[in-house]
C-alpha cells in the first residue's frame, strides 16, 4: 500500500515539475497604459532597445523602461499585482517597469487548493438576488402603445357591423374612428387589448383609426371598400355544414394571408369566435401583434411581448 | 451447487478475512455492473461526481501556470467605473457599444463577441450600431451577436427574441437591389446550464427554437468562437474550403428540430472532428458538456488566468490568458482608430458591474458571465468537449477503486476508512490531473457511489447481526467500560437499566 501511495504521489509531482521546468523565459506582457497628458512624443517607450508606440492600452512588457521628458507630463500605467495605478513622471528619470505574474506551482498550488477547501464561510459567493419579473421588453423603449395590427394602411369590408379593434398594451386607451373629415364616428375607452365600436353602417371611403395612451396617440388610415370589391373568397367558405367557428377560422386566416392589408379585416372574422374557440383566440392574439399565417422577411417580425426566461438555462449576457 | 458451497465455507473458515474481502469485491462490482447497465438518474451519484471533477477544476487553476497553445483573449470589461461613467444606464447604450465595436473590428482580432442582449432597447434610436452593423466590412473579424430565446408558454420550443437590428445584417434591399446577409455578423445563443445547486457546470453548444413556423438551430457563442479559434490553431480541414462559421452551420443543420413542437433531445454527431484526438461531438451524457474553467473572476485586476503564448502579429511573447481592460478607456478615442494589442486574440465585449445581474456562481467561484463564456470557448478549442476515458482504463480504475474501499473498510474502523478512502481518491485526482487538463474526465461517480452502497451494505450487515443477538437491547448505549477498564455488555447495561 505505502509502495503505491509513493509511487501516485511521484507520478503526479514529476508531471507538475515537468511542466514547470518548460515555463521559458520570453517577453512578458505585464501591463497597459491608461492615460499620458501630453503629446505621445513626450515619453519614450522603450522594449529592449526598440522604442514602441504610446498609446492608451498599449501594452507594456516586464522590463520595459519609460522616460518622460515634460516636466509637466505624467504617464499612468496599470501593471499586473499592483492595487493602484502607477504614475511617471520627469522626476522618475529612466523608469523601468517590472512585475511578476504569479508563479503557480505544484506544491503552492496544492496548498492554495487545501486551504481554499477548508475556508470558513462562503459570503463572497454570496450575492443579493431581486425577486421580480422584468416585465415587457417593449416598454424599455420609452414606447408604452403599440399596435402592429395597424402597422400599415388597412382596407376592410363597408357594410353594417361592429369594427373590433387590437393592440398592445398594459394602458388604458382611448380610441377613435374619425371619416374623411376628421369627423369621429366611434369612439370609447379599452383595455386589454380589443375594442369594438358599436354597430355602423360603414360606407366606402377614407377613414381613420387614432389610439391614444399616456399622452402618446398611434393613427393609421382605413380603406373601407364595397364587399363586392373585396378579395373573393373560395366558395367552400360559405358551405353550411361548416361548424360557425370553423368558418370563421378559415376565413380570417385566408385574408390574413392574402395581404397585410387585410389584417384588420381579419380579425373581424376571428375576434367575435375567440371566446368560445381557441383557434380562433390564437389568431386573434396574432393578428392583433401583427403575426400573419405566411412568414415575413424578419425585420418586419413583430416581437413576442411580456416573455420569460428559460427556466433551469442561463443567458450570460449584459442587457 | 452444494459442492461449490462447502468449498466456500471451508476457504471462509481457512481464511476468513480474505473470504469478507473477496465477498466485498464481488458485492462492489456487482453494484457498479447495476449503476452501469441501468444508469439511474440518482442525485447522488451526479453530486458525486460533480464534486470530483469540481475539485479538479479547483486544483487544476491553482496548479496551471501555463498553457502554451490556447488562444489569448481580451475582455473589453463594462466594469462599474464604466458603467458610471456612461450614465449608469438600465441598458447599456448602444451608441457606447457602435464605437466600441468599431475600434475592435479595425484592430484585427480573431473574432469579437459582443455578450449584450440586444432584444432591449436603449430607448434611443439606435441608429449608430445599426448603421455600424449595415456597413459591416465583409474583410472584418466575424462578429458574433447574442440572441436571447423567449420560452413558449405552450410548451413548445422558444422564440428567438428578434433585435431592431436584424434587419441590418440579414437579407435586404437597398436602392432596389437585394444585399444578402452578412456571412461574418452571426447571432448566437449565450445558454449554458445551472445545476440545482446554482452552480452553472454544462454549455449548451447550441438552442433549438421556432422561427415562426420554421425550427431552427441557434450555434452557441462559445461554439462559434471556438470554431474560429480550432481553425486558426490548428489549421483548416483538408478539402474543406469552407470558413470556420460556415462549416459550423453545416454541422449544426443535422440537430435542427423536425417540428416546433419539441427539442429533438437525443441525436448525437461531431460537430467538428478534427483534431482527431479533441473533437467537439454532441452526445447525450453529462460528462461532454461540462465546462473545465481555468479562469477564475477577480475584480479590478489587469489579467486573469494562467501565461499563454501571445500571437506573433500582436510582438509575439507571453501575455495572461484574458487580459482585461476597461471599456471606459476605448470609447473616447477616434471610432476609426485602431487599438493597440488586439491582433489576432479573441475580443469579448461584456460587463461585470454589479447591477448587471449577469453574475454566476461556477466551480471556481462567482464570475461574470462573459468570463464563463471566454473559459468555455478556451476549454473547447483547447480540448474539443470533455470525454471519459476509455472503458478497459474505466473498468481498471474502477476495480481498483473498489478493492482499495473493500479492503479499507475490512481492517479499519469505518470513520478512519472513510478518510482513507478520500485521500485515496485525492490521491488519484492528483495522479490524473494532466489528463483532465487535456480533456479527459475521470467520472468517479460510480466508482465512489458503489465504494459509499458498499460501505452501507457492511454497515447494515454488522446492524443487523448485533440486532439479531441483542434484541430490544441493541436500541442502548453500550456502556465505555467498567472501572477496572473492561467493556461491559450490553445485557449488563440493560439488567442494571431494569433493576433501577
Amino acid at each position: 500500500m505505502k509502495r503505491w501511495i509513493v509511487v501516485l504521489v511521484a507520478a503526479a509531482l514529476r508531471s507538475s515539475a515537468l511542466d514547470a521546468a518548460e515555463a521559458q523565459h520570453k517577453s512578458l506582457e505585464i501591463g497597459y497604459i491608461e492615460n499620458f497628458d501630453r503629446g505621445a512624443d513626450v515619453y519614450i517607450l522603450k522594449t529592449g532597445d526598440t522604442r514602441r508606440d504610446v498609446a492608451v492600452l498599449a501594452p507594456v512588457f516586464d522590463g520595459d523602461t519609460i522616460e518622460v521628458k515634460d516636466p509637466s507630463a505624467t504617464i499612468t500605467l496599470r501593471v499586473v499585482g499592483e492595487a493602484g495605478p502607477r504614475v511617471l513622471s520627469k522626476a522618475n528619470a529612466v523608469a523601468t517597469i517590472t512585475g511578476r505574474i504569479p508563479q503557480k506551482g505544484f506544491l503552492s498550488g496544492v496548498y492554495a487548493w487545501t486551504t481554499s477547501v477548508v475556508q470558513l464561510f462562503d459570503r463572497e459567493q454570496r450575492e443579493q438576488i431581486s425577486a421580480s419579473i422584468r416585465g415587457n421588453l417593449g416598454n424599455l423603449s420609452g414606447s408604452q402603445l403599440s399596435a402592429p395590427l395597424l402597422a400599415r394602411p388597412q382596407t376592410v369590408l363597408a357594410e353594417k357591423r361592429k369594427l373590433i379593434i387590437g393592440w398592445v398594451s398594459p394602458l388604458i386607451v382611448d380610441i377613435r374612428v374619425l371619416d374623411g373629415d376628421g369627423a369621429p364616428v366611434a369612439s370609447g375607452r379599452g383595455s386589454g387589448t380589443l375594442w369594438a365600436t358599436p354597430e355602423v353602417d360603414w360606407k366606402p371611403g377614407a377613414y381613420a383609426i387614432e389610439i391614444a395612451a399616456s399622452g402618446e396617440t398611434l393613427r393609421q388610415s382605413v380603406q373601407f371598400v364595397p364587399p363586392d370589391k373585396g378579395p373573393n373568397l373560395p366558395a367552400e367558405f360559405a358551405d353550411p355544414a361548416a361548424p360557425e367557428p370553423l368558418r370563421a377560422v378559415a376565413i380570417g386566416a385566408w385574408y390574413a394571408a392574402e395581404d397585410p392589408a387585410f389584417l384588420l379585416e381579419a380579425l373581424q372574422h376571428v375576434a367575435p369566435e375567440a371566446g368560445s374557440s381557441r383557434p380562433a383566440g390564437l389568431l386573434a392574439q396574432a393578428f392583433t401583434e401583427g403575426k400573419r399565417p405566411s412568414p415575413q422577411p424578419p425585420g418586419k417580425r413583430s416581437e413576442g411581448a411580456g416573455s420569460r426566461d428559460l427556466g433551469a438555462l442561463t443567458s450570460p449576457s449584459t442587457r | 451447487m452444494g459442492v461449490l458451497a462447502k468449498a466456500l465455507e471451508r476457504w471462509k473458515a481457512r481464511y476468513p478475512k480474505r473470504f469478507e474481502l473477496a465477498l466485498s469485491v464481488v458485492f462492489g462490482v456487482l453494484i457498479e455492473i447495476v449503476i452501469l447497465r441501468f444508469q439511474p438518474p440518482l442525485l447522488l451519484v451526479r453530486t458525486v461526481g460533480d464534486d470530483t471533477a469540481d475539485q479538479m477544476i479547483r486544483l487544476l487553476e491553482r496548479t496551471t501556470y501555463n498553457i502554451p497553445k490556447s488562444p489569448a483573449f481580451v475582455l473589453i470589461d463594462i466594469d462599474d467605473a464604466t458603467w458610471k461613467a456612461w450614465g449608469s444606464h438600465l441598458v447599456t447604450p448602444r451608441a457606447y457599444l457602435a464605437t466600441l465595436l468599431e475600434r475592435v473590428a479595425r484592430s484585427k482580432p480573431l473574432a469579437v463577441a459582443l455578450d449584450v442582449d440586444l432584444a432591449y432597447s436603449d430607448g434611443a434610436d439606435g441608429k449608430a450600431l445599426e448603421a455600424f452593423l449595415e456597413d459591416y466590412k465583409s474583410d472584418w473579424p466575424p462578429l458574433l451577436l447574442v440572441r436571447s430565446l423567449a420560452d413558449d408558454p405552450d410548451g413548445g420550443l422558444p422564440r428567438p427574441r428578434l433585435t431592431e437590428y436584424d434587419r441590418a445584417i440579414g437579407p435586404r434591399t437597398v436602392n432596389g437591389d437585394l444585399v444578402p446577409a452578412k456571412d461574418n455578423v452571426i447571432f448566437t445563443s449565450p445558454l449554458f446550464e445551472r445545476d440545482g445547486d446554482g452552480k452553472v457546470r454544462r454549455w449548451k453548444l447550441f438552442a433549438e427554437a421556432c422561427n415562426g413556423a420554421a425550427p431552427i438551430v441557434v450555434p452557441s457563442m462559445h461554439l462559434a468562437a471556438a470554431m474560429i479559434a480550432r481553425q486558426a490553431v490548428y489549421g483548416a480541414p483538408p478539402a474543406d474550403e469552407d470558413p470556420p462559421l460556415k462549416r459550423m452551420t453545416r454541422s449544426l443543420a443535422g440537430f435542427t428540430p423536425d417540428n416546433c413542437e419539441r427539442a429533438n433531445s437525443g441525436r448525437e454527431g461531431t460537430l467538428d472532428p478534427l483534431p482527431l484526438d479533441r473533437p467537439i461531438r454532441v452526445e447525450g451524457d453529462d460528462v461532454s458538456k461540462r465546462v473545465i474553467y481555468r479562469v477564475a473572476w477577480k475584480p479590478g485586476v489587469i489579467g486573469l488566468g494562467p501565461v499563454v503564448e501571445a500571437p506573433d502579429a500582436a510582438g509575439g511573447g507571453e501575455t495572461q490568458l484574458v487580459e482585461v481592460r476597461p471599456a471606459r478607456l476605448v470609447v473616447p478615442g477616434d471610432p476609426g482608430a485602431t487599438l493597440p494589442d488586439l491582433e489576432n486574440r479573441i475580443v469579448v465585449i461584456g460587463g461585470s458591474f454589479k447591477s448587471s445581474g449577469d453574475r454566476y456562481n461556477t466551480p471556481l467561484g462567482v464570475m461574470p458571465g462573459s468570463l464563463m463564456i471566454i473559459n468555455a470557448i478556451e476549454a473547447l478549442t483547447e480540448n474539443g468537449t470533455p470525454r471519459e476515458f476509455s472503458t478497459p482504463l474505466r473498468i481498471a480504475i474502477s476495480l481498483l477503486v473498489i478493492v482499495v474501499a473493500s479492503f479499507l473498510t475490512l481492517v479499519l474502523r469505518p470513520i478512519v476508512a472513510a478518510a482513507a478512502f478520500s485521500a485515496f481518491l485525492l490521491m488519484l485526482m492528483f495522479a490524473f490531473l494532466n489528463s483532465f487538463q487535456a480533456g479527459a474526465v475521470l467520472d468517479l461517480a460510480v466508482p465512489a457511489v458503489g465504494a459509499f452502497v458498499h460501505d452501507l451494505w457492511n454497515s447494515t450487515l454488522t446492524m443487523a447481526r448485533d440486532i439479531r443477538r441483542l434484541r430490544w437491547r441493541w436500541l442502548l448505549k453500550p456502556a465505555p467500560s467498567n472501572e477496572d477498564g473492561a467493556l461491559r455488555r450490553p445485557q449488563e447495561v440493560a439488567k442494571e437499566v431494569a433493576d433501577g
